[in-house]
C-alpha cells in the first residue's frame, strides 16, 4: 500500500515542450519565412531578392535539419527530460509523438520554402 | 489489443462500505429545484443547459437560412429586402459560428468530460456556469437584433471600411462587435475549464496515453480557443474603439489599413474551422470503435494528427485573402499550410475507415453510425474542395462564389454537425431515461444527408458558372434559376429531418438514468453507472477501454471499491492527479450551487450591451456590480486546508488543500496569462505591420518621441511594483497571525503599477501625440490601454487579497489567492516591459 508523505510531483511543461518540438519549429519557420519576406520587401523593394532568397534558404534548411535530428536522433532532446517519475510506457508514448509530429512538420516547411524556387521575390502576380 | 501497463491486483477499498456513505453524496450533489434551479452547477445540469441552448441557436440560424433559401429560390424575388437579406445572412454566419458551433463543442466538453474522466465535476464548476449563461443571455439579446432592425449587416467577418461608422451607421455593427466579443470571453472561460480538467481530473491511471480520444481533441480545442480567441478579441476592441472615438486603425487615411482587420479577424477564423472540428472528430474516435467492437486503429497516429492539425491551421489565415493583392510568395507559404493540414485531417479518416475495416462485418449500422458515414462522405469532399481553394490560382476563380459556400458547408455540416447529431443518438442514453428512437433517427439521418447534398451540391457548379456569395438576388437571364430551387428544396429537406429530430427529443428524451448504463457496449468510462456524484467511486484506470479490459469495473465502482467512495470533507469533491501519469496529488474542495455566479453573467451581459447602445453610466453601475458579484463568488474558493488529509483508498492519504504550481487554481491563472499572452502578441504584430503599411505616420526625429528618462523611470516602477508582490509573499504571518506589512506591500505594488500606466499615457501626451490622427498614435495608447486593463484587475486582486488577510483567510498556508495575484502581477509587469521596449524602442531604431 502507497502512503503518499507528500504531494506527487512531475513536471510538465518540459514533456509538453519537448513533445511539441517539431510543431513549434515550423512555427518558427513559418514566423521569420513570412515576417523576413514582408518587411524586406517592404524596405528594400527593388534590392529584396537576394535578401529574401538567402534568408529563406537558410531558414529552411536550418529548419529542416532541426527536424531531421528530432527524427533521426530523438535522444539528443530526450537527455532534457530528466524526471525520474515517468513510466516506460508514458516515456515512449511521448518519444512516438514528438518524432511523428517532426515528420508532418517536415512536410510544412519543406512546402513553404522551395516556394521560393517558383514564384517571383516580392511581386503580386495579380 | 490496447497496451495494459499496471493491473492492480487489489482494490483502493474494502467491502462493506459504512452504511450512510451513499446518502451523504446524494445529499452534497443534490440538484436544486424550483426557482434555485439558476443555482445549479453539475456538470450534467450545466451540460444540458449549454446544449440545449447551442441547439436552439441552431435551429433559429436554420431558419434564417430557410428564409434565404426562399428568398432565392427564384430569379429576381423580392420576398425580403436587400437591407434585410444581408442582416439575414450576417446573423446566420454569426450565430452558427459564435452561438451555436463552438459552445455545442463546450457543451460537449461540460457534460461528457467529468463522466468519461470519472470524475466528480469539472474543476470550477460555477466558472462553466457562469460561461452558459454569460452566452445564454449574451447570446439572446443578440440574436434577437433581427427582429428589430437592428442586426449587423457586414457578414459574419465584418470586413472594414465597410463597418466603420462612415459606412455603417447606426448600433448595428456595434451589436455584433460588443456581443460577440462578450461571448468571445464566455468561450475563453470554458476553455480554461476544460484544459484545467482533462490534465487534472483524470482517474487514477489514466495517464496521457489512455486518455480517450474525446480528451485530447478538447484539449487541442482548448489550447485553440487560448490562442486564436484573442487575436478576434483585439480586432473587436481596435473596431469598436475606431467606430466610437475615431482612432485609425483601418482607416487609410489616418495611415491604418482595412487589412489589418482581415489578418486579425482571419487568425481567429481559420483555426475556428478546426476548433469546431477536431472535438467533432474526437466524438467520431469514441462512436467508431464502439461500434465496431475494436479498439481504435492508430491511436497515436491519430493524437499527433490532432495536435498536428491545431498547429497548421494557424497557418492558413492568409489562405481567406488571397485575393487581396499580397505578393505571390507571401500568398505560397499559406498555401503550402493549407495543403499541409490536410495531411492530419486523412490521418483521421483513414483511421476510423480502418477500424470500421478491422471489424470485418461486426460494425453495427445504427443511428450513430450512419451519422458518422454520412460525416465521412460529406468531410472528405469538403477536404477535397479544401485543397482545391487551397491553390492559389484556383481560389482566384472560385473566389466569393457559391463554390466556397459549398465547400464551406461540407467541411462544416460534415465535420461537425453529423459528428454532433451521431452524438445526441450516442450519448443520450448517458444522460436520458430511455435512448432516442431509431426508426425517428434513420428518418433524421436520411432526410438531412439527402437535403444536404441537394442543397450544397449544386452550389459547386452555380459557383463555377459565376454565382456570386451573399447576394440578394440573381437575373433570370443567368440561368442560375433551376439550380436554385434545387438548393432551396434541399434547404427544406434537411429542415425536415431536423424537425424529425425535434419530435423524437420530445417523445423520448427525458433527463435522468437509463436503466442500461452501458447500452452501447462501450469501453470508456462515462458507460459506468452514475448518479448526480458521477460515479460511486473514482476507478484506477489500466487501459484505453477500461470497461472492456478491466473484468466487473462497473460493479466495483458502484459498490465503492475504488477511490473515494465517500464524502471526507462534507463538501463538493474530486481527486485531482498529476498531468501525465495521473498520480493522485490531492483532493479539490469544489463549490456548489450559488447565485453570485448567475449574476456575475447577468451584470456582465448587461454591461456590454448598455455599451453598446452607448447608455454609459448604467453600463458602468452594471459592469461594478459584476466585479462585486465576482469578488464574492471567489471569496469562497479557497476553503484551506483544515479538513485534510483525507484517506482515498489504496493507503493514499491525500491533502485538501495546496499552492503553488501543483495547485488547479495556478494551472487556471497560468491558462490566463497565455490568453493575455495571444492577446498581446497580436497588438505586436498589429503594431509592426500598421509599420509597414504606412511608415510615413510613424515618427521620423526621436525628438518627437518621449525622451528615455519616461521609459526607464516606467519600468523602474513596474519592476519595484513585481518586487513588493515578491517580498509580500514572504512577509506572510503564520496561521492565526495578522502582519500589516503584507497589505501594505501588496497595495504599494499596485499602486505602483498604476502610476506606471499612468506615466506611460501622459508622457506620450505631452509630446502631442494624438490617437485620433494617425494609426501611430492610436497602437500607442492601445499599448497603454492593454497594460491598463491588466494592471486593474491586478488592482482588484489585490484589494481581495488585502480583505481577506484582515479576515483571517491569507496566511502563510492558506496563500492561494496572492499567488495567482502575484503570477498576474509579473506577467503585467513582463508584458509592460516587452511594451516599453517597442514603444519607446523601436521608433528609434527605423
Amino acid at each position: 500500500m502507497a502512503t503518499s508523505k507528500q504531494v506527487f510531483s512531475e513536471k510538465f511543461i518540459g514533456i509538453a515542450l519537448l513533445s511539441l518540438a517539431g510543431p513549434f519549429i515550423w512555427v518558427v519557420h513559418f514566423a521569420v519565412v513570412y515576417g523576413v519576406h514582408h518587411i524586406v520587401c517592404v524596405t528594400l523593394k527593388n534590392n529584396a531578392d537576394f535578401w529574401v532568397h538567402i534568408a529563406i534558404i537558410v531558414i529552411t534548411v536550418a529548419a529542416l535539419l532541426a527536424l531531421l535530428a528530432l527524427i533521426i536522433k530523438p535522444d539528443i532532446l530526450q537527455r532534457l527530460d530528466r524526471d525520474q517519475v515517468r513510466q516506460e510506457t508514458t516515456k515512449e508514448f511521448f518519444a512516438g509523438i514528438m518524432r511523428l509530429l517532426a515528420l508532418l512538420s517536415v512536410f510544412g516547411v519543406l512546402w513553404s520554402g522551395i516556394a521560393l524556387f517558383f514564384l517571383p521575390t516580392c511581386a503580386s502576380v495579380t | 489489443m490496447t497496451e495494459i501497463t499496471e493491473q492492480k491486483k487489489a482494490l483502493p477499498n474494502t467491502l462493506p462500505r459504512p452504511a450512510g456513505e451513499e446518502e451523504q453524496l446524494l445529499h452534497i450533489w443534490a440538484q436544486p429545484t424550483g426557482w434555485r434551479w439558476f443555482t445549479a452547477v453539475n456538470n450534467t445540469t450545466i451540460g444540458l443547459l449549454y446544449i440545449g441552448a447551442a441547439f436552439t441557436f441552431f435551429v433559429l440560424a436554420g431558419l434564417v437560412a430557410l428564409v434565404m433559401r426562399t428568398q432565392l429560390a427564384v430569379p429576381e424575388n423580392h420576398l425580403v429586402s436587400q437591407d434585410l437579406y444581408n442582416q439575414l445572412f450576417t446573423m446566420h454566419g454569426t450565430t452558427m459560428m459564435f452561438l451555436f458551433a463552438v459552445p455545442a463543442m463546450e457543451a460537449l466538453g461540460v457534460l461528457l468530460l467529468p463522466q468519461m474522466l470519472a470524475a466528480r465535476d469539472l474543476p470550477f464548476p460555477r466558472l462553466s456556469a457562469f460561461s452558459v449563461w454569460a452566452y445564454i443571455i449574451g447570446g439572446s439579446v443578440f440574436f434577437s437584433t433581427i427582429f428589430y432592425d437592428l442586426a449587423p449587416k457586414g457578414g459574419w467577418f465584418m470586413y472594414t471600411p465597410l463597418t466603420l461608422t462612415e459606412y455603417s451607421p447606426g448600433n448595428n455593427a456595434d451589436f455584433w462587435l460588443l456581443g460577440i466579443g462578450f461571448i468571445e470571453i464566455s468561450a475563453i472561460a470554458g476553455a480554461i475549464e476544460i484544459i484545467v480538467g482533462i490534465l487534472r481530473t483524470r482517474p487514477p491511471g489514466m495517464s496521457l496515453d489512455k486518455l480517450p480520444i474525446f480528451g485530447w481533441s478538447m484539449l487541442v480545442f482548448a489550447g485553440m480557443i487560448v490562442v486564436a480567441f484573442p487575436a478576434v478579441i483585439l480586432a473587436t476592441m481596435f473596431l469598436e474603439i475606431e467606430r466610437s472615438f475615431g482612432w485609425p486603425f483601418f482607416t487609410a487615411a489616418g495611415g491604418g489599413d482595412p487589412l489589418l482587420w482581415q489578418h486579425l479577424f482571419w487568425f481567429f477564423g481559420h483555426p475556428e474551422v478546426y476548433i469546431i472540428f477536431l472535438p467533432a472528430a474526437g466524438l467520431v474516435s469514441m462512436i467508431v470503435p464502439t461500434m465496431a467492437r475494436t479498439p481504435l486503429v492508430g491511436y497515436k497516429l491519430i493524437v499527433v494528427a490532432l495536435i498536428a492539425t491545431g498547429f497548421f491551421s494557424f497557418g492558413l489565415w492568409v489562405h481567406h485573402m488571397f485575393a487581396t493583392g499580397i505578393p505571390s510568395l507571401s500568398l505560397a507559404f499559406f498555401s503550402a499550410t493549407s495543403m499541409a493540414v490536410a495531411v492530419p485531417s486523412g490521418i483521421q479518416v483513414f483511421a476510423w475507415i480502418a477500424t470500421i475495416a478491422s471489424a470485418k462485418g461486426r460494425f453495427q449500422l445504427n443511428t450513430p453510425s450512419l451519422f458518422v458515414l454520412g460525416m465521412l462522405f460529406i468531410f472528405t469532399v469538403g477536404g477535397l474542395t479544401g485543397v482545391m481553394v487551397a491553390m492559389v490560382p484556383f481560389d482566384w476563380q472560385a473566389h466569393d462564389t457559391h463554390f466556397v459556400v459549398a465547400h464551406l458547408h461540407y467541411v462544416l455540416v460534415g465535420g461537425m454537425v453529423f459528428p454532433l447529431f451521431a452524438t445526441f443518438y450516442y450519448w443520450a442514453p448517458m444522460v436520458s431515461t430511455q435512448m432516442l428512437s431509431e426508426r425517428l433517427g434513420k428518418w433524421t439521418f436520411w432526410l438531412m444527408f439527402i437535403g444536404f447534398n441537394v442543397t450544397f451540391f449544386h452550389m459547386h457548379i452555380t459557383g463555377l458558372i459565376g454565382m456570386p456569395r451573399r447576394v440578394w438576388t440573381y437575373s433570370e437571364a443567368s440561368g442560375l434559376g433551376p439550380y436554385n430551387f434545387a438548393s432551396t428544396v434541399g434547404a427544406y429537406i434537411i429542415a425536415a429531418g431536423v424537425l424529425v429530430f425535434i419530435i423524437d427529443v420530445m417523445r423520448n428524451f427525458r433527463v435522468g438514468r437509463h436503466g442500461m448504463s452501458n447500452p452501447w457496449r462501450a469501453g470508456t468510462l462515462e458507460w459506468l453507472p452514475t448518479d448526480v456524484y458521477s460515479t460511486r467511486s473514482i476507478p484506477h484506470v489500466t487501459s484505453r477501454e477500461p470497461l472492456w479490459d478491466q473484468a466487473n469495473l462497473a460493479e466495483q465502482v458502484e459498490s465503492g471499491e475504488h477511490y473515494l467512495p465517500n464524502a471526507p470533507t462534507g463538501g463538493r469533491e474530486t481527486i485531482v492527479t498529476s498531468a501525465i501519469e495521473a498520480k493522485p496529488q490531492y483532493i479539490i474542495q469544489m463549490l456548489g450551487p450559488g447565485w453570485m455566479h448567475f449574476f456575475a453573467a447577468v451584470f456582465t451581459a448587461a454591461c456590454f450591451l448598455l455599451l453598446t447602445i452607448k447608455v454609459v453610466v448604467p453600463a458602468l453601475v452594471c459592469g461594478v456590480l459584476a466585479i462585486v458579484c465576482f469578488l464574492v463568488w471567489a471569496w469562497d474558493l479557497d476553503k484551506g486546508p483544515a479538513k485534510g488529509p483525507i484517506d482515498i483508498g489504496a493507503g493514499f492519504r491525500l491533502p485538501v488543500y495546496v499552492t503553488g504550481p501543483v495547485g488547479h487554481g495556478w494551472w487556471a491563472m497560468v491558462v490566463l496569462m497565455l490568453v493575455a499572452g495571444s492577446l498581446y502578441f497580436a497588438y505586436l504584430f498589429s503594431y509592426l505591420y500598421t509599420w509597414t503599411v504606412s511608415p510615413g505616420v510613424w515618427p521620423s526625429d526621436a525628438a518627437n518621441l518621449p525622451s528615455l528618462q519616461w521609459p526607464a523611470v516606467i519600468a523602474l516602477l513596474f519592476i519595484a511594483g513585481a518586487a513588493f508582490f515578491a517580498v509580500a509573499k514572504a512577509t506572510l504571518p503564520e496561521p492565526g497571525e495578522k502582519s500589516l506589512l503584507t497589505p501594505l506591500l501588496v497595495l504599494l505594488g499596485a499602486l505602483l503599477s498604476v502610476f506606471a500606466v499612468y506615466l506611460e499615457i501622459r508622457c506620450q501626451w505631452q509630446t502631442g501625440l494624438n490617437p485620433v490622427k494617425s494609426s501611430y498614435g492610436a497602437l500607442v495608447y492601445m499599448a497603454g490601454i492593454l497594460d491598463g486593463q491588466l494592471v486593474f484587475a491586478v488592482l482588484m486582486m489585490s484589494l481581495f487579497v488585502i480583505a481577506r488577510h484582515f479576515t483571517g483567510k491569507l496566511d502563510r498556508v492558506r496563500l492561494a489567492s496572492l499567488e495567482n495575484t502575484n503570477l498576474l502581477a509579473y506577467y503585467t509587469v513582463a508584458q509592460a516591459l516587452i511594451g516599453l521596449l517597442v514603444i519607446h524602442g523601436f521608433p528609434r531604431m527605423i
